[in-house]
């Protein structure tokens, strides 16, 4: 059987370890390139997940944005993680999913068909095995590339997929816990602001920086390139304070004018354009 | 190296007040902004940097119960005064009403709004436990959510006051 076209995802991160990993507390973790920004996509993908494993979704650990542990997929964007991800997340479990029934029928001595998964465990006839995906796990080999052969479940089969879930990344939210960028605070960092050029092509004539650093009243290094102009400070607000002072301290040449008839479609109609 | 301008420098002392009950002196500039001070000298990174402008509410905080825009207001002026933030008012093991309400409403996308959002919520309930919906809309007003939950925002208070 030829392998289908797997995801871009799965293509550039072949190894399933990469995707994911039985943890010794009857959870499993599952790693994503892609980042929670509020779209969601750790709870669906914890869900997909789930699924794909015969879990509950309390047993699914999703490690997001993990560049040690998880794979890399370039960027959260364009809509596309559910099915680059999740489309990889799919495939890559109910690959492993299928390697531990063909581990666990070796020692059960049966065929894998004869076994079903609930909660992790593996039953025959309906019956406790004392087989789960956390006993054999130690017997595959998380190398491997998926063969891409596996055929995941059918929408039919899904029990947690299309469920409204509760969003897993909101309780940390709703108490101010979730970790932004902007709340890592590396000892000893530096905080800049910028001068902005007022239009393309102006350019910077004059800067009164000492009556910048009078309003900014700390610490502060003006690093001046050209047009472009940064305040340095290892205090926050003194780089804000002189960001906001320097506007009126700046002189500018080149600078636009606006004028009403810039407002008016007619205008704008008879510029220059390229037909594309 | 940065270089320091003696002439620029203004007259330090420590500034106490306390900060969801306890007892806190910061050692800055009077006009240092609240927000700094909470996010960069005690590490409450709970209270959000939006936009630095009064424009976005994610800074709110609450001094004295009012709500207040952390990211403008000088330290200087809370002095003796108490401080409320996110951080005080409940945790994912002990949920305030508020915070319950937000996650049955599931309000929230990107939660960047949320800590501003949670803390106005608190104070019109406080001085105001049974509000109207326009009540509600008016107090926050001053808080944008880019995700675009205000309607679910809206919802999960009205639900927070019905459980009170």
């Amino acid at each position: 059987m030829n392998a289908p076209n797997l995801p871009t995802s799965l293509v550039d991160n072949p190894r399933l370890d990469r995707w994911i990993h039985f943890n010794e507390d009857r959870t499993v973790r599952i790693a994503s390139g892609k980042v929670e920004i509020g779209q969601g996509v750790v709870t669906a993908l914890s869900q997909i997940a789930a699924d794909e494993l015969d879990l509950p979704l309390e047993r699914v650990q999703l490690l997001s944005g993990d560049t040690e542990h998880g794979p890399d997929e370039m960027y959260t964007t364009s809509s596309l993680s559910i099915e680059m991800s999740g489309g990889s997340i799919r495939l890559v479990c109910a690959e492993v999913r299928a390697k531990a029934l063909d581990r666990a029928a070796l020692r059960l001595n049966c065929s894998p068909d004869d076994l079903t998964v609930v909660d992790g465990r593996f039953l025959q006839n309906g019956e406790a095995t004392g087989q789960d995906y956390w006993t054999v796990a130690g017997e595959i080999d998380f190398s491997q590339p998926p063969s891409g052969a596996v055929r995941p479940k059918q929408r039919d089969a899904y029990k947690v997929v299309g469920q409204s879930i509760k969003r897993l990344d909101l309780p940390a939210k709703v108490t101010g816990q979730a970790a932004y960028v902007h709340d890592v605070l590396p000892r000893d960092v530096l905080h800049a602001r910028t001068l902005r050029q007022p239009n393309p092509g102006a350019t910077l004539v004059a800067l009164d920086e000492a009556a910048i650093r009078r309003a900014a009243k700390g610490e502060l290094q003006i690093v001046r390139e050209a047009n472009f102009v940064a305040f340095v400070s290892p205090v926050e607000s003194v780089a804000e304070a002189a960001a906001v002072a320097a506007a009126e301290h700046a002189s500018w040449d080149k600078l636009r004018q606006l004028t009403p008839a810039h407002a008016e479609a007619a205008w704008l109609e008879g510029q220059p354009a390229e037909d594309r | 190296m940065l270089s320091l301008d003696p002439s620029a420098r203004e007259a330090r002392l420590a500034i106490a007040f306390t900060v969801n009950g306890s007892a806190k002196s910061v050692d800055v500039a009077e006009t240092t902004s609240l927000l700094e001070v909470l996010r960069n000298h005690l590490g409450l990174m709970g209270t959000r940097y939006g936009c630095g402008l009064e424009q976005c509410g994610a800074c709110m905080v609450l001094v004295d119960g009012q709500p207040v825009y952390a990211c403008t207001r000088e330290t200087g002026t809370i002095a003796g005064r108490s401080v409320a933030t996110i951080e005080g008012l409940g945790t994912p093991d002990r949920l305030h009403p508020l915070q319950q309400a937000f996650l049955d409403e599931q309000a929230g996308q990107c939660g960047y709004c949320l800590s501003g959002i949670l803390m106005s919520a608190k104070a019109l309930l406080d001085s105001n436990p049974k509000p109207s919906r326009s009540e509600i809309v008016a107090a926050l007003d001053r808080h944008l959510c880019r995700c675009g939950a205000h309607q679910r925002i809206v919802r999960a208070v009205e639900r927070a006051a019905r459980s009170a």
